[in-house]
């Protein structure tokens, strides 16, 4: 066998394609993922993107809040990863994961790209929030156009991820 | 994306490509050398269109072009997400898992005058109850996870994986899968579902890869739609690295109810990468 400089890490969990932004997603599918990959993993790992531009994802934790809460509960106190795990760049706080999303990128002038909403949304989303400097007003242009129901998701995303530190996966390099 | 596609640059690769695929790798090379800390995929689709992106919604894309060209330039899309996807994976240590029949395998890639270069192989069968996918809950698989067994079967799993031993981690896959084959029976008869009990011969099937190249990638995210595999497969795919060897693919046939997995086509896999690993 080959031998390598460094030995491979052991996988932090899996990390489900059909969960990119860009492709078309039904609950149905997501659900049966997330579940089957749960018992073959430490925790599924979901990104910025993932939580933030797929409803099929929001309408899993929407529909399974309370069990995935208390599942991610049990998991703390046994010093357990819960299903789902954060990749994110501000790892539990997925709020955080908005504003800096919602922050125009120095190169472009312009804040990220929601696939979550239509081209004319995404328009307005930027005219809007093209002077608005409070990251909470601009917040809450986003939830005016992304619907009531994606606010509860974000919140409630960064409360389950809270709910036990083993939820976040640290990037390579930074633990 | 920049590794894989300076092979893509390779001259034996350029000499098949089309004039637009040249094109686009060359206009994505030069977009990420312009700066290559600022890593995003945005600018990567930003190159490929030449400026003009179209965006996507809800799956579908948006105000796209039915113009020769810009199909070709949109076919690079999805395999250059994937390949990002596989970045991003490997830099948090997960793992990318093939669970998705939206996934197209570019044309600007397979040729069919390409001898094969991969194949299926069964490693493995077990006796397992298929998992109803009607059945299987969050509370199910919570209660499982709360299990020490779970865990301890898991660890192995996760040891093998980075053992660089293929049979080891089929052998413990094994054993982890009868363990929850085991837990998903009990869930049925405890719920009243006993006659949906049915054990059947649960086949392991495996493809080793060459690592750390497009192609491990891009097969990977396209070996469903190439075997035959419906969408249902989803989570019948199992992805593990295995060690230095190479990325294995382990598939478990039969393991999910009222899926059919049609047998996999061995004879051909054929695409046109294959320079790219010798």
């Amino acid at each position: 066998m080959p031998q390598h400089a460094t030995p491979p890490e052991a996988s932090e969990g899996k990390f489900l394609l059909s969960l990119d932004s860009e492709l078309k997603q039904d609950e149905a599918t997501i659900t049966r993922a997330i579940l089957l990959h749960s018992l073959f993993a430490k925790r599924i790992c979901l990104t910025d993107s993932q939580l933030i531009d797929s409803p099929a994802l929001e309408r899993f934790f929407r529909r399974h809040s309370a069990d995935l809460s208390a599942e991610a509960d049990v998991a703390g106190r046994c010093g357990r990863p819960p299903m789902l795990g954060s990749l994110s760049r501000r790892q539990s706080d997925i709020t955080a994961v908005v504003d800096l999303m919602l922050t125009p990128n120095p190169r472009t002038g312009l804040p990220t790209y929601f696939s979550r909403l239509t081209e004319e949304q995404n328009q307005l989303l930027r005219g809007k929030i093209a002077h608005v400097t409070d990251s909470d007003e601009r917040r809450e242009v986003l939830f005016s156009l992304a619907g009531r129901g994606f606010k509860g998701h974000i919140s409630q995303t960064t409360d389950y991820f809270r709910r036990n530190p083993l939820s976040v996966v640290a990037r390579q390099g930074l633990r | 994306v920049r590794e894989q596609l300076t092979v893509l640059d390779e001259p034996w690769n350029r000499r098949w490509m089309k004039p637009i695929d040249l094109t686009v790798c060359d206009e994505i090379l030069t977009e990420i050398g312009l700066n290559p800390e600022a890593q995003s995929r945005e600018r990567l689709h930003l190159a490929i269109y030449g400026g003009k992106l179209p965006h996507y919604y809800h799956g579908e894309i948006q105000r796209s072009s039915p113009e020769a060209e810009d199909t070709r330039r949109h076919s690079w899309r999805h395999p250059i997400n994937t390949l990002y996807s596989f970045d991003l994976a490997q830099k948090y240590s997960s793992a990318p898992v093939l669970n998705s029949k939206w996934f197209t395998l570019p044309d600007c890639l397979p040729r069919d005058e390409m001898p094969a270069i991969t194949k299926l192989e069964r490693v493995g069968r077990v006796k397992a109850t298929q998992i109803h996918f009607d059945h299987l809950t969050v509370p199910f698989v919570a209660a499982v996870r709360a299990e020490d067994d779970f865990w301890a079967s898991l660890n192995r799993l996760e040891t093998a994986s980075v053992s660089g031993d293929s049979s080891g981690y089929a052998s413990a896959f094994e054993e982890h899968l009868r363990l929850v084959s085991w837990r998903f029976r009990e869930h049925l008869y405890s719920t009243g579902w006993r006659d949906l009990v049915e054990e059947s011969a649960v086949e392991l099937w495996a493809q080793m890869l060459p690592r750390g190249s497009a192609l491990s990638a891009l097969i990977l995210a396209g070996v469903g739609q190439w075997y035959g595999l419906p969408w249902q497969t989803v989570g019948s795919a199992f992805l593990g690295t295995v060690g230095s060897v190479g990325v294995f693919t382990l598939i478990a046939r039969g393991l999910l109810a009222g899926v059919k997995v049609r047998s996999p086509k061995f004879k051909a896999f054929e695409v046109n990468l294959r320079k790219m690993v010798e």
